[in-house]
């Protein structure tokens, strides 16, 4: 109340849910190519299955996040001048150009992986080059928050490697997901061997998505740390930002897309052996699930809060 | 003479926070009634009856590292060589990267058919009073005070979908008159010229007080810059 | 590279623009594009092609700005025949080029798509405000021949004088429309608007320095700016000539502000005095206490002690023979009979303001003069016992010698114009009798002495026509035109005027806006707004000059509307001569002549030209006995009309003190001036002078009358059922109440300190609103004895405790679509305050008490922000 500061700017949110959607969806494609190349890559010629799933996933969501964003571009029709202007400066330029390269080569990779009788190292040399492809992608989706010097909420290194680590964790939990079903429609599930090849060959993954959400903890805690301990502007920004987003994030980004998924994951680890199939199939998918569903809702509070105006520092 | 960098001194002190500046930004630039692209902070301190207030007028500080410019994909913001922040229409996407990038909150988005007033559709008294549809008929013109000479570097009100904000009147600058908030001032509180020029008035007004700008740490370099206490 | 367009009304066509290399054709798929069809179409356009910008021919075109009574001369930028833009007019020694925020709101008023276009007759008879007008448009033919019979009929019945012709703001072309209309016709009744404006300012510098008008203040040479409730950077009476010299009044004088509200004046000053609404009475006299006590009286305009030695001791008399005094009169009979017990410890209990305060600024202000204001406004003085509070706040210019003084306070130059030829030759016997018959206002009755220049009865009480017409007394009104007025919005009290409007069989309103007074009219005529579509000139003053500014039809008119105060009542005198009386029209046809041509005017709009050259002749006229006699001898009316204004010589000040028009031709302390005037109408009325300030609310008996004295505040409302006190304030964007209906007032009303965009707020303390439990923009109750509205809370520390205050403006329940909530619902944005303002008087002045927190109110909480 005391000093009262009144700065009547235009009400209207620069950025919604749409922006959000792009972060996710585009997030997670770029973390199930890298899965798909990552399986070509060290798993020679297993889980065939897997890696398309994964291949084919990644163009479709790329370009389902495009598509959000197109949705909430003023113009969307003007959207080709990004291709035929120049700015290195912003990561919206950089996403502009990658994302829809990442779309095409995807598609030509995915196509490349249908047909595994086709000449091998062709198609792991497209990998190999989108592997930097989705790297540059994912971290855009940090960059796009975190260049922003007028939002100190974003305006920090972890942002960058939360989107980092955030691709991994939704790629893996998309793949997995879509997997899941597209095995449940080809009645493969029902094959009692196959399934406990599939089972066993999760566990690889399960470990690295349980490593990527400690580190993605990790990664929340020293956003917390710099912003709780940094300038005034950034504790104020964190201050807004809990007021108004706090439950969205801790709750629904932190709690049930990270902490509850860990438990789950820990579950699965500590009982790897059990036989029990049927829960596993169902531990995965609520894993997966809420992984996807958290991830979403942390990029959704991030987006909104900020962009919450702080407090007018009175001029000097 | 190196290149010429625009750039407004605000004294604070002859401002007496009227907001003709305001107004006649919107009445030159034709900017919709809920934009502000010159605008005002204001600021009450103090417990009655030591309390102090303090209005600081506000406008796109055209900064020198400008952030929007960074921000926009399309080039569609971009400085001039005078040092103006101008923004091209015909290139914007309507994506708000700049709105998202910019930290004093100087730059607005059309998210509707600008100017044009819901209130103002159908008649008020049938017969007997007109509307807005009725005066642009009448005068051809999207409001009736409509402002033709802003379209020499910008369209006259800008369409859907993209961003605008201040020019520093770029317009009137290329006719040799000042920008229209700094015409309009009856406070005579606003200096408007060429920083790079040593002897322009507001290099001297520089030379003389401490000059400071809106949120320096962000290093955007503004070139509104502010003398004197409100 | 500070530009500003100095200097001579250039036609610019424009010149080359550069244009840049990147702006193309918007061209592809633009959303303009996709709603093709769109009248607006083109405006979305990329750059126009130059030679559309060289197409484009713009002209800056003299006149003024009516948005306040400063009157200044501004210039209207014209392109292509469209008003796009205003300054002020370079010519003017005034404002000397500096415009306010006001004019530029004007281009919202004249292009306001709400604005009626054509005459408008009422089809429901039934009136009240919650009944629809049903109004349908009508051709002028119609309209003036309905008005033409009505006012027949009256001259059938003889009933002459109950025709009412009401003013609300008006030019100097106003005494066709408002003087000659209804005397001629035969009727008393020119009832204007100044007594809710502010006439009881000039009841303080009349009793005083025999001065019945308002002062012009020496700024650029003053070491001392005491205001009371004057807020001259936001309102009257000369916003852009103080803006534009406050910050060296600010650097070279100590300014001191007396108001209960954080104004946009105190903000900028070095004292804020957050006086208890209705004492300034208390501060003001224990002001002149200390200036006495101290020794600071100004020794060469006042005099001295005969023994040098200062006599002035608090709570002592002094003997009258020993003090002989130069310029004034009745200083020691002052001391005795009102200052000597006035100390500021005794006035601090009772206005709020510290004793330490009160000295401080007492010295300073003392210590400043004779280049020292003592600055009288509306806000002191229109109280219910404003009357004296005005002349000591003056008198205290006379102590410290600052009236007609350098730096200080002075009276005007003059302004040579003519007003109306002769009407007397042309009033028929009907005419003569009846409109020498009671006016309608009850003025010069015991209750409503109405001082005006010392005369019972001389001046307006505008706000009680409306009880008078209600009661039938001294008459019924059976016809009544209203111009440029809105009273059931304007005065205190709104009900009874909605009432009395009700009451009046036939009632045209002319105005520019379907307004609160509209609604209860059978016909509504549209008016010409003042400064794009209006022949008329302006006589005012700024910074020491005197000016008669023009107006002129900058554009072609944008429906169809004629001038108020001239074309219609020749429209109306053409339709009484077809009706079989026909004074009025030829007292037009033969008294108007052109003063360059000689001819007699042939219609309405002609006539409007020649009634402004003949009216100001002698300012451009070298042929006319006044001619350069005041001021600039400008070079025939083409000058004028391009210039736009004609400046007086620079005010000098010290003739007028040598002999002031008082009784005494001196500065009364004691005013035997005010004494004789009371006398007078107490004489009149059989009873003394005690008797007639029983009646009119004042507090003070025998010798206490004549002095400038304390009264204390006046205040409807027990305090135990209405814990605060109201007042209200203006806005530096309000265009006397006219201005809400422009989008750019909504959308910039927190220039306002305090205030909210696109709201009406009641500002309260934090302390009380706590108490309530009121947050920032809770939805509230205000109500008063007399009426309630509904607002905003706004918790602002720039307000006192125990006080709360809200600015007027808004609560239009009519004027167009954005003004009022909902126009059909008859529902206002915010509230009005004079639906809460009971209708008082100071009824010396016969002012409206709308200031000095004349109503209590209380505050109930209707919903949460």
């Amino acid at each position: 109340m005391n000093p009262e500061i009144i700065y009547n700017t235009y009400p209207g949110l620069a950025w919604d849910w749409r922006v959000a959607m792009d972060l996710f969806l585009g997030g997670a494609g770029v973390g199930s190519i890298l899965f798909a190349v990552f399986v070509d890559e060290f798993f020679q010629g297993k889980y065939r299955r897997i890696r398309q799933t994964a291949a084919w996933m990644s163009p479709i969501l790329v370009t389902l996040g495009l598509v959000f964003l197109l949705l909430k571009l003023g113009r969307p029709f003007h959207a080709f001048n990004t291709l035929i202007n120049f700015n290195p400066h912003s990561p919206l330029w950089w996403g502009g150009i990658f994302q829809p390269l990442l779309v095409i080569l995807g598609v030509m990779y995915a196509r490349k992986l249908n047909n595994i009788d086709e000449d091998s190292t062709n198609h792991r040399t497209l990998g190999r080059i989108l592997v930097p492809l989705s790297i540059i992608v994912g971290t855009y989706h940090g960059l796009l928050l975190a260049i922003n010097v007028s939002r100190p909420l974003w305006n920090t290194g972890p942002t960058v490697v939360a989107a980092i680590l955030g691709f991994i964790t939704t790629g893996i939990a998309a793949v997995m997901l879509v997997h899941l079903i597209r095995m449940k429609l080809a009645g493969r599930l029902d094959d009692g061997d196959h399934f406990a090849k599939f089972i066993d060959d999760m566990k690889v993954v399960r470990n690295i998505l349980v490593g990527a959400i400690l580190l993605q903890l990790f990664t929340f805690f020293l956003w917390w740390l710099s912003l709780r301990f940094g300038v005034l502007t950034d504790r104020q920004a964190l201050a807004l930002a809990n007021e108004h987003y706090g439950p969205m994030f801790w709750f629904l980004g932190i709690g049930m897309g990270l902490i509850l998924p860990l438990l789950l994951g820990g579950i699965a680890i500590l009982k790897g052996e059990e036989k029990d199939r049927r829960l596993q199939v169902v531990i995965i998918m609520v894993t997966s699930f809420l992984i996807l569903f958290g991830g979403f809702f942390f990029r959704l509070a991030v987006v909104l809060a900020g962009q919450l105006s702080l407090p007018l520092n009175p001029l000097l | 003479m190196g290149k010429v960098q625009y750039c407004m001194v605000i004294d604070l002190e002859a401002c007496v926070g009227c907001s003709a500046c305001d107004i006649a930004c919107k009445v030159e630039n034709n900017v919709p009634a809920s934009f502000a692209w010159s605008n005002h902070i204001i600021e009450t301190v103090g417990k009655f009856p030591d309390v102090k207030y303090r209005y600081i007028p506000t406008l796109c500080n055209h900064c020198s590292n400008a952030p929007c410019v960074a921000a926009c994909p399309t080039t569609a913001m971009h400085k001039l060589d005078n040092g103006i922040t101008m923004h091209d229409p015909s290139k914007c996407i309507g994506c708000a990267a700049c709105r998202i990038a910019c930290p004093y909150d100087v730059i607005y988005f059309n998210d509707k058919e600008p100017l044009v007033r819901e209130e103002f559709l159908e008649p008020l008294i049938p017969e007997c009073t007109s509307s807005q549809p009725g005066i642009q008929k009448k005068l051809g013109v999207p409001v009736g005070y409509y402002n033709p000479e802003r379209e020499a570097t910008l369209p006259g009100i800008r369409p859907r979908g993209v961003v605008e904000k201040c020019t520093f009147c770029d317009h009137r600058l290329a006719k040799g008159l000042p920008p229209a908030c700094v015409e309009a001032c009856p406070a005579n509180a606003r200096i408007f010229g060429d920083r790079n020029d040593p002897n322009s008035e507001v290099s001297k007004v520089l030379a003389k007080n401490h000059a400071r700008v809106l949120k320096p740490e962000k290093g955007t370099e503004p070139n509104v810059l502010y003398i004197g206490e409100f | 590279m500070k530009m500003k367009l100095e200097g001579q009304v250039e036609e610019v066509v424009n010149k080359k623009v550069t244009r840049r290399g990147f702006l193309k054709g918007m061209g592809g798929l633009s959303m303009a594009a996709l709603m093709a069809g769109s009248p607006m179409l083109k405006y979305f356009a990329m750059a126009s092609p130059e030679e559309a910008q060289k197409e484009l021919v713009s002209k800056w075109i003299a006149s003024t700005c009516q948005g306040c009574t400063s009157w200044c001369p501004v210039q209207v930028k014209v392109i292509n025949g469209r008003a796009v833009a205003l300054r002020g007019n370079p010519y003017s020694k005034a404002n000397h080029g500096e415009i306010c925020p006001r004019p530029h709101l004007a281009l919202q008023q004249v292009y306001d798509p709400d604005r009626i276009k054509v005459p408008m007759k009422r089809t429901n008879p039934k009136k009240g405000r919650n009944e629809d007008p049903r109004f349908v448009p009508i051709t002028w033919e119609e309209a003036m021949d309905m008005i033409a019979e009505k006012m027949m009929e009256l001259r059938a019945s003889n009933e002459t004088h109950k025709f009412v012709l009401f003013r609300g703001r008006y030019s100097y072309m106003r005494d066709i429309i408002y003087s000659a209309l209804p005397k001629i016709f035969g009727s008393p009744n020119g009832i204007s608007h100044s007594a809710i404006c502010a006439e009881a300012e000039k009841f303080g510098a009349y009793y005083t320095e025999g001065y019945w008008d308002y002062r012009d203040y020496d700024l650029e040479n003053t070491r001392y700016v005491l205001s009371w409730g004057a807020d001259p950077l936001a309102s009257n009476r000369q916003v852009p000539h103080a803006i534009s010299i406050w910050k060296k009044v600010k650097k070279q004088a100590k300014i001191a502000v007396v108001d209960p509200r954080l104004s946009a004046t105190a903000v900028k000053a070095d004292e804020w005095l957050p006086v208890i609404p209705g004492e300034d009475g208390a501060l003001a006299t224990a002001i002149a206490h200390v200036i006495l006590v101290e020794g600071l009286w100004n020794r060469e305009f006042v005099g001295d002690f005969v023994d040098g030695k200062n006599a002035f001791v608090p709570g002592k008399t002094v003997d009258e023979s020993s003090f002989k005094e130069n310029y004034t009169y009745g200083l020691v009979k002052w001391w005795n009979i009102e200052l000597k017990d006035r100390t500021p410890e005794w006035a601090e209990k009772i206005c709020g303001v510290s004793a330490e305060q009160i000295r401080r600024v007492a010295t300073d202000f003392a210590k400043a003069g004779p280049y020292a204001i003592s600055w009288l406004s509306p806000g002191a003085s229109m109280q219910v016992r404003g009357g004296y509070t005005a002349m000591i706040t003056h008198a205290l210019n006379g102590l410290v010698g600052s009236t007609d003084h350098e730096g200080g306070v002075v009276q005007k130059t003059k302004v040579p114009a003519y007003s109306i030829p002769d009407i007397k030759p042309y009033q028929d016997e009907m005419a003569k009798k009846n409109s020498k018959k009671p006016k309608i206002d009850q003025r010069g009755t015991l209750h409503f002495p109405s001082l005006k220049k010392g005369k019972s009865g001389g001046g307006v009480v505008t706000n009680n026509a409306a009880d008078a017409i209600i009661k039938e007394d001294p008459y019924d009104v059976k016809v009544a035109i209203a111009y440029w007025a809105n009273f059931t919005f304007s005065c205190s009290g709104t009900d009874r005027w909605e009432r009395a409007l009700q009451k009046i069989p036939f009632f045209v309103h002319i105005t520019t806006h379907a307004s609160e007074m509209s609604h209860f009219a059978d016909i509504v005529l549209p008016a010409a707004h003042q400064l794009f579509e209006k022949w008329s000139f302006l006589k005012s003053k700024q910074n020491l000059y005197g000016y008669a500014s023009l107006t002129q039809p900058v554009i072609e008119p944008m429906w169809d509307v004629r001038q108020d105060e001239t074309e219609i009542p020749w429209l109306l005198a053409e339709k009484l001569a077809q009706k079989g009386f026909d004074n009025l029209y030829r007292y037009f046809k033969e008294q108007f002549k052109d003063p360059e041509t000689g001819k007699a005017p042939t219609n309405s709009k002609e006539f409007a030209v020649t009634a402004v050259k003949m009216f100001t002749r002698s300012c451009w006229d070298p042929t006319d006995k006044n001619y350069g006699k005041y001021g600039e001898k400008l070079k025939g009316w083409a000058d004028f009309v391009e210039k736009g204004v004609w400046n007086s010589h620079r005010f000098k000040p010290g003739k007028i003190r040598e002999k002031y028009k008082t009784k005494t031709g001196k500065f009364e302390f004691y005013s035997l001036t005010l004494k004789e005037a009371l006398e007078k109408h107490a004489k009149k009325h059989h009873t003394t002078v005690d008797a007639v300030l029983e009646a009119t609310q004042y507090t003070a008996r025998g010798e206490q009358a004549f002095v400038p004295h304390y009264e204390p505040a006046y205040r409807w409302g027990d305090p135990s059922e209405y814990p605060f006190i109201f007042f209200e304030h203006r806005s530096r964007l309000n265009r006397e109440g006219r201005s809400a209906n422009c989008l750019w007032y909504q959308a910039h009303k927190n220039a306002d300190p305090g205030d909210e965009n696109w709201d009406d707020v009641l500002k309260i303390n934090p302390v009380d609103a706590q108490k309530l439990g009121l947050k920032n923009g809770d939805k509230i109750k205000v109500v008063s004895p007399t009426g309630s509205i509904v607002v905003k809370a706004k918790l602002w520390e720039g307000v006192r405790p125990g006080t709360v205050t809200k600015c007027y403006g808004q609560g239009h329940w009519a004027y167009g679509r954005i003004a009022a909530f909902d126009f059909h619902k008859r529902i206002p944005r915010g509230g009005n305050n004079n639906v809460i303002l009971p209708p008082d008087y100071d009824r010396l002045s016969g002012s409206t008490a709308r200031h000095g927190g004349v109503t209590r109110v209380k505050i109930e909480k209707i919903s949460q922000a």
